[in-house]
C-alpha cells in the first residue's frame, strides 16, 4: 500500500531572483518524481532552505535552525567551492541532485520510510499509466537545457531555450499514446546536438506536447501532490485554439477558473467520467496551469444581475448553439 | 410574445478580423460600412469600418442573434461601451501584428471592463503564425494587471471553426457564471 505524499515546503536564502526562480520551476517539475510533494515557500519556517554560501543571511538562517529546528539548510555552492558543514547542492542545479537531496530530507522529516527504498519500491507505484514519460518531458523542459529522446520509434528533440520541440512523427493523440508505451523504455540525450533541431520534419509548440502527454497519460491516477480530494483551480484558460478542445474541456475550465473543486464536484457538474476529469487535470498540470489555491476573484461588475433564481441564459445559448452547429452539451 | 433578439459584439483593432468574424457565422451577407482608411500611420489596411458591420443568424423559433462589429480605432471607444449595453457577450479580436497588440488588449479591457468582469467576454489573438511575439503569456498579465481572468485563445477568424471556438468558450463562461449565481457563489 502506497503512502500518501507528505507536503512539504522549500524556501531561498540569499539566492539571486534568477536562481530562486529556477528552484520555483524545478520544483514543480520534480514534485511527482520526489517521495514527498514538495512546493516552493516565501516563509522561513519552511522545511528546507536552499542557501547561497557567500550569503550573511545564510548564517542567520543557520543559527535560527539550530534553535527552532527547521528550516534543513542546504548550502548552494558551485562544486570547486567549499561550504560549511552540512548538506550540499552543486550551482548550477541539475534535477536529479535535487530530487536526491529531498529525498534524504523527506527520510529525516518522516523517519520511517527511507529514500532508497522508496526508490526500489517504484515498480510497484502506478508508473504504467504513462504519466512520468511526461512529467520527464516537462521536467526536461523547465531546466531549459535541450534533449533528444527516442522512444517506441518517435525521436523528439527539445530546445526549450528557442521555444521549440521537432518530432520524427505529427504530434497527435495517436504519438502521445505511442511514447507513453511503458513497454518502450526511453533513450535520452543531452545536451542536443547543435544543429539537430532541423533535422526533424515535424515542430510543435511545448504546450501542445505536454497537453497531449497528458491527456494520453489515462485517468487512473492525478500527478503528485494533486489528490482527488485536493481543490484545484486553473491559473488560466488553456489556448484552446490550438489544442483541438473537446466541449468537456472547455466546461471544466470555465468552472476551474472561477473557483476551487475536487475531482468528485467536477464530475459532477459537468457530468464527465472521473478517468476524464484526471486525465484532464493531468494535462493542465503538465502545462502548469493548476493551482491549489483560488484564483483572484472575478470583481463583480458595478451593477452585477439581480441575483439568479434560475438560469437566464440557457435556453437562448441552447438556441443559438442549435442554430450554429455548435457542440457544447 | 413577438420574436426576441439578442446581440452579440466583436470588438478589437483596426484589421484584427471583427468584419471577417462576423461573415463566418452571419447567415446573411454582412452589411459593411467600410470606408476609405485615412489612417494609414496606424494600419495599412485600405478600407475599415467606419460605423458598424452588422450580420444575424435566425435562432429557432423566430428569434434573431444580432452580430455587430465595433469600429476599431480607439477615437470611437465612446461607442463600444453603448454598444456592449444588453449583449450577451463581447468577441475582442487582437492583431499580434500590430506595434503593440498587448498594450491594445490593454485599452479593450478598460473600455469593457464591465462585461468582462461579469465573465461575458472571451478574446482572439490573430495572426499569431506569422508573428508569434508577444506570446499569449503577456496578453495573460494584462489581464491579470487588469484583474480579471478571461480566456485568451489563438485563432484565425477567417476559419469559421475558429469563430465558433470563440463563441463556444464565451458560452460556456456565461453558462458558469450563472451557475454560480444560481448557486449562490460569488467566486
Amino acid at each position: 500500500m502506497l503512502q500518501q505524499p507528505n507536503r512539504r515546503t522549500v524556501t531561498t536564502v540569499g539566492l539571486p531572483a534568477r536562481k530562486e526562480q529556477l528552484i520555483r520551476s524545478m520544483l514543480l517539475a520534480v514534485t511527482d518524481q520526489t517521495f514527498d510533494a514538495w512546493a516552493f515557500s516565501e516563509e522561513i519556517g519552511a522545511d528546507v532552505a536552499i542557501c547561497e554560501v557567500d550569503s550573511p543571511l545564510a548564517s542567520v538562517t543557520v543559527a535560527r535552525a539550530r534553535h527552532a529546528g527547521r528550516p534543513h539548510c542546504i548550502w548552494l555552492a558551485p562544486p570547486d567551492i567549499a561550504a560549511p558543514s552540512g548538506r550540499r547542492l552543486d550551482d548550477p542545479i541539475v534535477s536529479r541532485s535535487l530530487i536526491a537531496l529531498l529525498d534524504e530530507v523527506s527520510s529525516d522529516l518522516g523517519g520511517d520510510v527511507p529514500a532508497a527504498a522508496i526508490r526500489a519500491a517504484a515498480p510497484e507505484r502506478p508508473v504504467d499509466s504513462g504519466v512520468p514519460f511526461g512529467s520527464m518531458v516537462r521536467d526536461l523542459l523547465a531546466q531549459g537545457g535541450g534533449a533528444r529522446i527516442v522512444k517506441n520509434g518517435i525521436e523528439l528533440h527539445l530546445a526549450p531555450a528557442a521555444g521549440q520541440i521537432r518530432l520524427s512523427h505529427e504530434l497527435s493523440s495517436a504519438v502521445a499514446q505511442r511514447l507513453l508505451d511503458p513497454a518502450d523504455h526511453a533513450r535520452v540525450e543531452q545536451p542536443l546536438v547543435p544543429g539537430a533541431l532541423a533535422v526533424l520534419p515535424h515542430a510543435a509548440r511545448q504546450f501542445e506536447l505536454l497537453w497531449l502527454l497528458g491527456l494520453a497519460g489515462g485517468g487512473d491516477r492525478l500527478l503528485a501532490p494533486l489528490t482527488d480530494a485536493t481543490p484545484v483551480v486553473l491559473k488560466q484558460w488553456p489556448d484552446f485554439g490550438r489544442l483541438s478542445p473537446v466541449p468537456v474541456h472547455m466546461q471544466l475550465t470555465a468552472r476551474l477558473v472561477r473557483r476551487p473543486h475536487t475531482v468528485d464536484e467536477l464530475s459532477a457538474v459537468v457530468s464527465a467520467s472521473l478517468p476524464d476529469v484526471r486525465a484532464f487535470l493531468n494535462a493542465a498540470a503538465l502545462c502548469g496551469l493548476v493551482g491549489t489555491r483560488p484564483t483572484p476573484p472575478y470583481p463583480a461588475p458595478d451593477q452585477p444581475p439581480a441575483a439568479a433564481t434560475a438560469p437566464r441564459y440557457g435556453r437562448i445559448l441552447r438556441s443559438i448553439r442549435s442554430a450554429l452547429g455548435l457542440g457544447g452539451h | 410574445m413577438g420574436p426576441r433578439e439578442y446581440k452579440l459584439i466583436f470588438a478589437g483593432s483596426m484589421g484584427a478580423g471583427k468584419t471577417t468574424a462576423i461573415g463566418a457565422i452571419s447567415e446573411i451577407p454582412p452589411v459593411l460600412t467600410d470606408v476609405h482608411n485615412t489612417d494609414r500611420g496606424t494600419h495599412a489596411k485600405a478600407t475599415t469600418t467606419a460605423a458598424l458591420d452588422y450580420g444575424e443568424v435566425t435562432l429557432p423559433g423566430g428569434d434573431k442573434l444580432r452580430l455587430y462589429g465595433t469600429p476599431g480605432q480607439l477615437r470611437f471607444d465612446f461607442m463600444w461601451q453603448i454598444l456592449a449595453e444588453g449583449a450577451l457577450g463581447v468577441v475582442l479580436l487582437v492583431d499580434n501584428s500590430r506595434p503593440d497588440p498587448v498594450d491594445d488588449l490593454r485599452s479593450y479591457l478598460r473600455a469593457f471592463r464591465q462585461t468582462v468582469a461579469g465573465s461575458r467576454a472571451v478574446i482572439g489573438i490573430g495572426r499569431t503564425e506569422s508573428h508569434p511575439l508577444p506570446a499569449l503569456e503577456a496578453y495573460h498579465a494584462v489581464a491579470d494587471e487588469c484583474g480579471v481572468t478571461v480566456p485568451i485563445l489563438s485563432v484565425d477568424v477567417r476559419r469559421r471553426d475558429d469563430v465558433l471556438l470563440l463563441l463556444n468558450v464565451l458560452f460556456m463562461q456565461i453558462e458558469a457564471f450563472e451557475s454560480d449565481l444560481v448557486e449562490g457563489v460569488r467566486a
